[in-house]
């Protein structure tokens, strides 16, 4: 008797826990796991997707500075022209901005290939260059949008690789749009950004510009 | 006898009044918490935070979780028994960190997070972060520069459980991978190590002796990489660290390692310690809770220009 009431305390005991325990975790066969991940994982290229035609275009054609007067700002020292600029935390002076000027000369030697261009209404020493491909490096478009922060991203990675996917599709539509040695001579319009960086620079540069163009335009 | 005796209760009176009396001249006690010093970026951060915080009025307390989250909660705990006023921390793991932080939270101290960011937002009064992404990715792009597109190349990457060992293979990878023609040939955890990375480089050499670069999550490891190369007389392979240790600078201005990506640890301690400040001071936060600081390529160019992770003021050439 003793015996049957112990075996019916066990049972009631491990139902009660069974019971509990479902409530408390869920079960996941590792396929739907997989599934679950996937969807999680970020889709850097529908994220630019969404904010190139909406976004990013009009903040450079509608809402950029026109690059001569930066530069003059930049000439005088560089607080003058943290007006026109979005810095960053890292100190960073980022730059929209837009110009007309002249093809002076064409690097593609390496794969980040540059223009010279001898701007339009500018007469300062400020050397201007155009990333023109099919490579394109570093934060500049990313960070001179103006709206795409890092606190909107769930880590530095996801942020990071807005720039790369920003910067792909740029560097292949900006390489492929013009045969790039025979433009020499020719006149463009350009909007795009350039960024100069400040802390932990031994030198602040103030002598070149690179611009990362978002367009690149035949004529003026 | 019975004089000296009181001598010395008169001494030790008059020195605890002084030292109640500094207590009370301090705007209070401020927790810095990071991984073992053993690592001089480690212990560069913690010195710099703590030089910054007795600049600003504070008295410190500086002590290691050595990456044990166990051991990094019950620092937290000391800190919060102790009335700490804030606490400055490089964290023990991204989602093992939330709770500790947390605590503190629930405690009234705010922590100001350095170097690495959490899985969780709206918990540490700021994360200053050391963007890895971007300096591996910087790293990544002038190694494959050095090596003109093409070639074998080795990894060794960090301890798999800290977060930034993934983040920075990340870095590498989404640059090194658009490039059909490098090849990598093996890929290991040297676990952050100087040793384990020597003897694992040895062993991957034998399978690999005509590997012409390796690629490295941080600089102890690229250390222990060339060091492995050097002895077996493969002197041009390419070898490329990160963190920006004052050893690693050493050795790319001997023209050994090409090149490191410096992380912004003073600059990030220096805010860090401000930010808490100000918070302390004016009861709000000085800036948006995440906050990326930017690494900085240093290489043959500009390795004279750098030591104690920061710029040597007033050096401007290497020429």
């Amino acid at each position: 008797m003793k015996k049957k009431i112990k075996w019916i305390v066990w049972l009631v005991l491990i139902a009660a826990f069974l019971v509990w325990g479902s409530k408390q975790f869920t079960v996941v066969n590792t396929q739907e796991q997989t599934a679950v991940l996937e969807s999680e994982k970020f889709d850097r290229v529908a994220y630019v997707d969404a904010i190139w035609e909406s976004k990013l275009l009009p903040a450079v054609r509608e809402d950029s500075k026109e690059l001569p007067i930066v530069l003059d700002a930049i000439a005088k020292d560089l607080e003058s022209s943290a007006e026109f600029a979005k810095i960053s935390v890292s100190g960073a002076y980022n730059y929209r901005v837009r110009g007309v000027g002249t093809v002076e000369a064409v690097d593609l030697s390496k794969k980040d290939g540059k223009a010279t261009i001898r701007l339009d209404g500018y007469n300062g020493n400020i050397q201007v260059f155009l990333n023109i491909g099919p490579k394109i490096s570093g934060e500049s478009i990313r960070d001179g949008a103006g709206f795409i922060e890092f606190g909107n991203f769930k880590d530095q990675t996801e942020y990071g690789q807005v720039s790369k996917e920003i910067n792909k599709r740029v560097g292949t539509e900006i390489f492929e749009k013009f045969d790039w040695a025979n433009m020499i001579g020719k006149k463009i319009s350009f909007g795009g950004m350039f960024t100069i960086l400040t802390t932990n620079q031994t030198k602040i540069n103030l002598d070149t510009v690179t611009i990362s163009p978002v367009y690149v335009e035949e004529g003026d | 006898m019975k004089k000296s005796l009181l001598f010395i209760v008169v001494l030790a009176l008059v020195l605890t009044s002084v030292a109640a009396v500094s207590a009370a001249d301090s705007k209070g006690l401020i927790y810095v918490i990071t991984p073992s010093h053993s690592n001089p970026f480690f212990g560069s951060e913690a010195e710099i935070a703590v030089a910054k915080a007795e600049e600003l009025g504070y008295t410190t307390k500086s002590v290691v979780h050595d990456d044990d989250a166990n051991k990094q909660m019950e620092l937290f705990e000391t800190a919060i028994a102790e009335g700490a006023k804030a606490i400055i921390l490089d964290n023990a793991g991204a989602d093992a960190t939330v709770s500790a932080v947390q605590k503190a939270k629930d405690a009234g101290i705010p922590t100001f997070l350095i170097d690495r960011e959490i899985s969780e937002e709206g918990i540490a009064a700021a994360q200053i972060v050391s963007n890895n992404y971007q300096g591996a990715s910087m790293v990544a792009e002038y190694f494959v520069e050095l090596m003109e597109e093409e070639g074998t190349y080795i990894e060794l990457t960090g301890r798999d459980t800290d977060t930034n060992a993934h983040v920075r293979s990340q870095g590498f990878h989404d640059v090194i991978d658009e490039y059909p023609d490098m090849k990598m040939i093996a890929q290991d955890t040297a676990n952050w190590d100087q040793t384990e990375a020597f003897e694992k480089m040895e062993t991957m050499l034998q399978a690999n002796p005509d590997v012409k670069g390796v690629i490295c999550g941080n600089d102890t490891m690229a250390l222990g990489a060339k060091a492995a190369l050097d002895a077996a007389g493969k002197k041009d392979v390419i070898v490329m660290g990160f963190d920006g240790s004052d050893d690693v600078i050493q050795s790319i201005k001997d023209g050994g390692i090409k090149a490191t990506g410096l992380q912004p640890v003073a600059a990030i301690s220096i805010a860090a310690v401000e930010q808490a400040d100000y918070y302390l001071t004016n009861g709000k936060f000085q800036k948006e809770e995440k906050q990326s600081i930017d690494c900085v390529l240093v290489n043959a160019e500009n390795a004279c220009m750098y030591a104690k992770f920061a710029p040597i003021e007033g050096v401007t050439s290497c020429k």
